[in-house]
């Protein structure tokens, strides 16, 4: 086992290179000059001021420069300045990273709880009302734009009934910051991100465990007499629940930073929002950090579903 | 079996639902407004809120009352005493002498000195802050400090606007930062410009990015003493979201930044008091066309194209009414309106004329049912501006011109129409008005590949005479005289087509000033002067 992750790791460090290289040549390539952002607002800006600041921002050397600059500082664990903000890119991101990490876990959690049972309930159930309530709630779930989804949430459950906030997180200059004030400011952002996640788990869970319920070994496990709990949990789940681990946890790394929609529309303070707004400032070394903590998460979790993989399913055997 | 699982399940998620549902309801919060605490609603963290490297109006949005400054603008945007109690200004208008007040300090209780007036002028600002870099960096020769509370500032020329809060030594050109604190120092890098040590009315609490910024009354101000305890700047940047917060009362203001499709729904609920007003810079939004390409080398095609259009629908359709008509380059505000010239006669919505000067200037309609084509490239980073390219194309359309519109995001649309000149007509929107920067956007001096700079090279040896005239010119009704000319001439050659002067809208609570607010100008002022706002007895 611990060569197996010795050598995954080993394989990961290229390919974050070819990722870093990959995403600094994109970023630098889409046009639009950062400097002319950053100096956006006034009129009468000289020639002078904007190569000033175009060496201040490091972006007068060439892009090569540029490049091996950034690859070196990278791997001494220096993401760089960003353009807007001002601050070092590690400290922005790990400031924002407990946030998105919050709402991304909670909804993913909310996504697999829920999507799970409905999809255990579908598949031992096929046709059934069960099953008719859980392939509505796939297709909204699926179809529904999380934006405008949002928005419902907040007009109904903020505005006309008056339970939530409309987002944000809790303000103790506003005399919130409690537990309970988290967990108002919490339902409905979660639930709006949980839903596309609960469709996509309930669909899959429904199709893998009808799959797997029309096997042999369960019409044996059945004919055993073994009861109707340890067949589907035992039995039925733990075969069917594998590629649902793989969904989860795909989307678990992508939302990291990609949740930008949610945190957008609920005013999340996270990650996502914060690279929706970067790439319209073309503040690259944001940009840069975020890419490469979406890329190291997707390689980080795909290493711990391979592990889990392990454990769930005994056939699965590493090294 | 089946069944009893089945329950079993059914119970476990009805649980799991009903422990979220519980848990949600229930704990105590604040609403904004309560203990004297105002919670203002603003798009996006600001880049910085000290003077170091806030370069925008924007940017200075928190920053205007934690730094105190020299003078301060007025209601009707004259400058008025902040620091300095007093001023003399030389007859030949070189030398400006600042009086400072003897009981001003900093939030941490030290005084304040000529030598920190000095340092964040001449260290910070005109290196740092780059809108003082850009105006006044050409202008000021020295900057003496014959004593602890007196400030000589010497020009190399006359300098007008020099007073003036917006465009000369304002707010953002004279924010005083504590030498001590920065003094030998890698300025940008400075810690205090995250913990900003200033000497105004409110200081700095917290900065959540992205969540919110709280500053708090100092009770040692050399000013009046604000009514307002706290304020909250909540960064809700959806405009829909903001909105709804406002709506719901956890903001009690939205300045500027209500989406215009929901001022009526808005103003008319309860509590509420939504209304359109003139943008703080006087925003005209124009069709600026490349005078580097045919046909728009040619006045009468540029004439012709903007008489063509129909502003008046762009007003109704697109501004939801929270616009004008475009009446040039000086809008009619309290503050430009003096300066506004209405003998400039602008080109009004007639196509059939407009089809009579495209014959006439050589552009008939062809066989294949058009005059010419033209590429058409505006920002996404307006979300009004797709919809006005659309009326545009549909107009032109009209009279026989083919217009292809390309949408870019807001740094792509720089690049193209600043940096590469790579467009054949553009809309533009750029703040108007008399002063220096925004009169110098037509300068032949001024076309060159950076942002906001002329770049539909206009070019005009009267209009190049009369600005270098103007803006030293001291005797105001010489230089109205001269502003004048210069609209007229911008009106006859209409380098930009002026289609509207867009307006911001505003949400207040209701009960929270006790003035009249519906006044961009009071509006403006109060958001420079939070410190005197109050709440309303009805």
């Amino acid at each position: 086992m611990h060569t197996y992750i010795a050598r995954r790791i080993a394989e990961a460090i290229p390919l974050i290179l070819l990722v870093l290289v990959m995403n600094f040549l994109l970023l630098h390539m889409a046009p639009g000059d950062p400097v002319f952002l950053f100096i956006e607002g006034g009129s009468g800006t000289t020639e002078e001021y904007v190569a000033q600041v175009r060496k201040m921002l490091g972006l007068d050397k060439s892009l090569g420069e540029q490049l091996l600059i950034f690859i070196t500082n990278v791997f001494k664990g220096d993401l760089g300045y960003s353009h807007y903000y001002q601050r070092p890119v590690f400290d922005i991101i790990l400031e924002r990273m407990p946030i998105t990490f919050l709402l991304v876990f909670l909804s993913t959690f909310f996504a697999a709880v829920i999507g799970i049972a409905l999809g255990v309930f579908a598949g031992r159930r096929p046709y059934s009302l069960i099953d008719r309530i859980n392939t509505v709630v796939a297709v909204f779930g699926s179809a529904i734009p999380i934006f405008w989804f949002g928005q419902l949430l907040i007009i109904a459950f903020s505005i006309h009934i008056d339970i939530f906030p409309t987002g944000g997180i809790p303000t103790r200059a506003l005399g919130g910051g409690g537990f309970m004030d988290w967990v108002r400011h919490l339902v409905l952002p979660v639930v709006s991100l949980g839903v596309v996640q609960l469709a996509l788990v309930a669909r899959i869970t429904r199709a893998n465990m009808l799959e797997v319920l029309g096997m042999d070994y369960i019409m044996n496990a059945r004919a055993k007499g073994l009861s109707d709990r340890k067949v589907i949990f035992k039995h039925a789940l733990r075969n069917a629940i594998l590629p649902v681990i793989t969904v989860i946890s795909v989307n678990f790394a992508f939302q990291l930073t990609g949740a930008m929609i949610t945190e957008t529309v609920f005013s999340w303070p996270g990650l996502g929002r914060m690279m929706f707004e970067s790439v319209f400032r073309r503040d690259y070394p944001v940009l840069l950090g975020l890419l490469i903590v979406m890329s190291v998460g997707v390689i980080i979790i795909n290493l711990i579903t391979d592990l889990l993989y392990a454990f769930l399913d005994p056939r699965v055997v590493y090294d | 079996m089946r069944d009893r699982f089945s329950s079993k399940l059914s119970a476990s998620i009805i649980f799991i639902l009903l422990v979220g549902a519980l848990t949600s309801i229930g704990g105590t919060v604040l609403a904004a407004g309560e203990g004297k605490t105002l919670a203002i609603a603003i798009t996006a963290d600001p880049r910085s809120i000290s003077p170091v490297s806030a370069s925008t109006f924007h940017d200075w949005v928190v920053g205007y009352r934690v730094y105190s400054s020299l003078f301060q603008a007025s209601e009707e945007f004259s400058a008025v005493p902040d620091l300095a109690e007093s001023w003399d200004v030389s007859p030949d208008h070189l030398t400006y002498t600042f009086h400072l007040k003897r009981n001003a300090t900093f939030h941490d209780g030290s005084p304040i000195t000529s030598e920190d007036v000095a340092f964040s002028i001449k260290e910070i600002a005109l290196v740092h802050g780059s809108i003082c870099a850009r105006g006044l960096g050409s202008v000021i020769q020295t900057i003496e400090t014959p004593d602890p509370h007196t400030v000589v500032i010497r020009l190399k020329a006359a300098y007008p606007e020099f007073l003036n809060p917006y465009d000369g030594l304002g707010p953002h050109c004279s924010a005083v930062v504590k030498k001590s604190l920065y003094v030998g120092t890698d300025v940008i890098n400075n810690p205090n410009n995250f913990k900003p040590v200033g000497s105004g009315p409110f200081k700095f609490v917290e900065w959540v990015r992205g969540s919110h910024i709280v500053l708090e009354r100092y009770d040692g101000y050399h000013g009046p003493k604000p009514w307002v305890e706290k304020v909250v700047f909540r960064i809700i940047g959806d405009p829909i979201a903001r909105a709804l917060a406002f709506e719901k009362g956890e903001v009690q203001w939205v300045p500027f930044e209500i989406p215009r499709s929901e001022v009526k729904r808005m103003d008319g609920l309860p509590g509420n008091n939504v209304f359109f007003h003139g943008s703080p810079c006087g925003t005209i939004v124009g069709l600026g066309f490349n005078s580097r390409k045919d046909p728009f080398q040619k006045k009468e095609v540029r004439q012709a194209l903007t008489a063509a259009i129909n502003k008046e629908k762009m007003v109704d359709l697109v501004y939801f009414g929270g616009a004008d008509v475009g009446l040039g380059h000086i809008p009619v505000t309290p503050f430009s309106a003096w300066w506004h010239n209405p003998n400039a006669k602008q080109i009004d919505f007639n196509p059939e004329l407009a089809a009579k000067m495209l014959d006439k200037a050589g552009y008939p309609v062809k066989k294949d049912g058009w005059r010419f084509s033209m590429a058409l490239k505006h920002t996404t980073g307006y979300s009004e501006h797709i919809k006005l390219a659309e009326l545009i194309k549909a107009d032109l359309k009209k009279v026989g011109v083919n217009v292809t519109i390309t949408s870019l995001d807001h740094a792509a649309w720089h690049e193209h129409v600043f940096k590469r000149w790579d467009f054949d007509v553009s809309i533009l929107p750029f703040c108007g008005g008399p002063t220096p920067p925004t009169m110098k956007r037509y300068h032949t001096d001024n076309i060159k590949p950076i942002s906001w700079a002329n770049c539909v090279a206009f070019s005009n040896a009267e209009y190049d005479k009369l600005f270098a005239e103007m803006i030293s010119e001291t005797d105001a009704k010489k230089r109205l005289g001269l502003t004048n000319r210069l609209q007229e001439i911008l009106a006859e050659e209409q380098p930009t087509g002026f289609l509207v002067h867009s307006k911001n809208a505003t949400g207040i609570k209701e009960g929270i000033y006790t003035e009249e607010p519906k006044d961009i100008w009071v509006l403006g002022y109060l958001w420079m002067h939070l410190d005197r706002i109050k709440p309303v007895k009805k």
